[in-house]
C-alpha cells in the first residue's frame, strides 16, 4: 500500500512537471530569447528526468522508450494499460 | 452561479511604454502629425492644419474613409477626434480625461459620441491584434496543473451563468 502512494505520487510529480515543461516550450516558441523562461525550462527539464529515473527504475519504463530494467523479458507490455490503470 | 470574471488579465491593459511603441511604428515623426485612420492609401500619414480639421470629414485623399485625428501625447486634454477643446458639436464634453488624476493612456476614455478610445485606432480593420505576452505571474508546478496553466495572466476560470429557465430545461443550473 505504502509502495502503490510511492508510485502515485512519484506519477502525479512528473505529469506535474511534465505540463510546466509543456508551458514553458509553447513560451519559448515565442519567445525564443528569453532567459528567465529558458532557466525555467532547464530547472524543470533536469528534475523532469531526476524523477523519470526515479520511477522507471522501481516501477517500469512509463514510454516505450523508458528504462526496460529486465534483459530477459519486456516489461512495456506487463505494465498496466490505460484503460486498466488506475488514475486515482 | 453567476458569470463573472475574476481575474484581470494583462492582455486587458496596454502600458505607456507599448502604446509609444505602436505610436513610432505608424508615424515617422510624433509632432502633430495627423492622418487618416483608413490606411487604405500609399501614403498613411497625411498632414492638415488646424484650420482643416472638422472632426468627421472625409479623408481628403479619396478614400471615403472619415479622419480620425491623431494627437500626439504632449497635447492632451483635447477631444482625440475633433481637436476641440471646448465642447464641440459632436458633443465631446471637455474634460472627460483628466490627465492630472489618471496619467494612463488617454485612449481608455471614449467620448459620448461614441468615438471609440482604441488603442488600435488607424490600425487596419479586420485583424486581430494581440499584446505580446510576459514571463511573469509563475504559478508553481503542483498549482500550475491544477489550474490549467502556469501563468496567472492566462486564468479564466468559467462561471455558467444562471439558467433563464431557472433550470426548467434540464441544465440544472438553476
Amino acid at each position: 500500500m505504502h509502495d502503490m502512494n510511492e508510485q502515485k505520487r512519484l506519477f502525479r510529480m512528473i505529469q506535474q512537471v511534465s505540463f510546466v515543461l509543456y508551458e514553458t516550450a509553447l513560451y519559448l516558441d515565442t519567445h525564443p530569447h528569453c532567459r528567465p523562461a529558458l532557466a525555467y525550462f532547464n530547472k524543470y527539464n533536469a528534475r523532469r528526468r531526476e524523477l523519470m529515473e526515479k520511477y522507471e527504475s522501481k516501477y517500469g519504463p512509463l514510454t516505450m522508450y523508458g528504462q526496460n530494467c529486465s534483459s530477459d523479458h519486456w516489461q512495456w507490455v506487463e505494465t498496466p494499460w490505460p484503460w486498466e490503470y488506475d488514475c486515482q | 452561479m453567476e458569470h463573472r470574471k475574476e481575474y484581470t488579465s494583462h492582455r486587458d491593459m496596454l502600458d505607456d511604454a507599448m502604446l509609444q511603441r505602436i505610436l513610432a511604428d505608424m508615424t515617422d515623426e510624433r509632432d502633430d502629425t495627423r492622418f487618416c485612420g483608413c490606411m487604405s492609401h500609399g501614403d498613411s500619414r497625411y498632414q492638415s492644419s488646424r484650420s482643416e480639421r472638422t472632426g468627421n470629414s472625409p479623408c481628403d485623399k479619396g478614400c471615403g474613409s472619415a479622419r480620425q485625428a491623431y494627437e500626439n501625447r504632449q497635447n492632451r486634454g483635447n477631444c482625440k477626434i475633433c481637436d476641440e477643446r471646448q465642447t464641440c458639436g459632436d458633443h465631446h464634453p471637455r474634460g472627460e480625461w483628466n490627465p492630472a488624476e489618471n496619467d494612463t493612456c488617454p485612449d481608455k476614455y471614449d467620448c459620448v459620441s461614441g468615438h471609440s478610445a482604441s488603442l488600435l485606432r488607424g490600425y487596419p480593420l479586420a485583424m486581430v491584434y494581440s499584446p505580446n505576452q510576459e514571463w511573469e505571474g509563475i504559478l508553481e508546478a503542483e498549482e500550475a496543473l491544477d489550474r490549467g496553466t502556469i501563468f496567472t495572466g492566462l486564468l479564466f476560470p468559467w462561471y455558467p451563468s444562471r439558467c433563464k429557465d431557472n433550470g426548467g430545461c434540464g441544465c440544472g443550473r438553476n
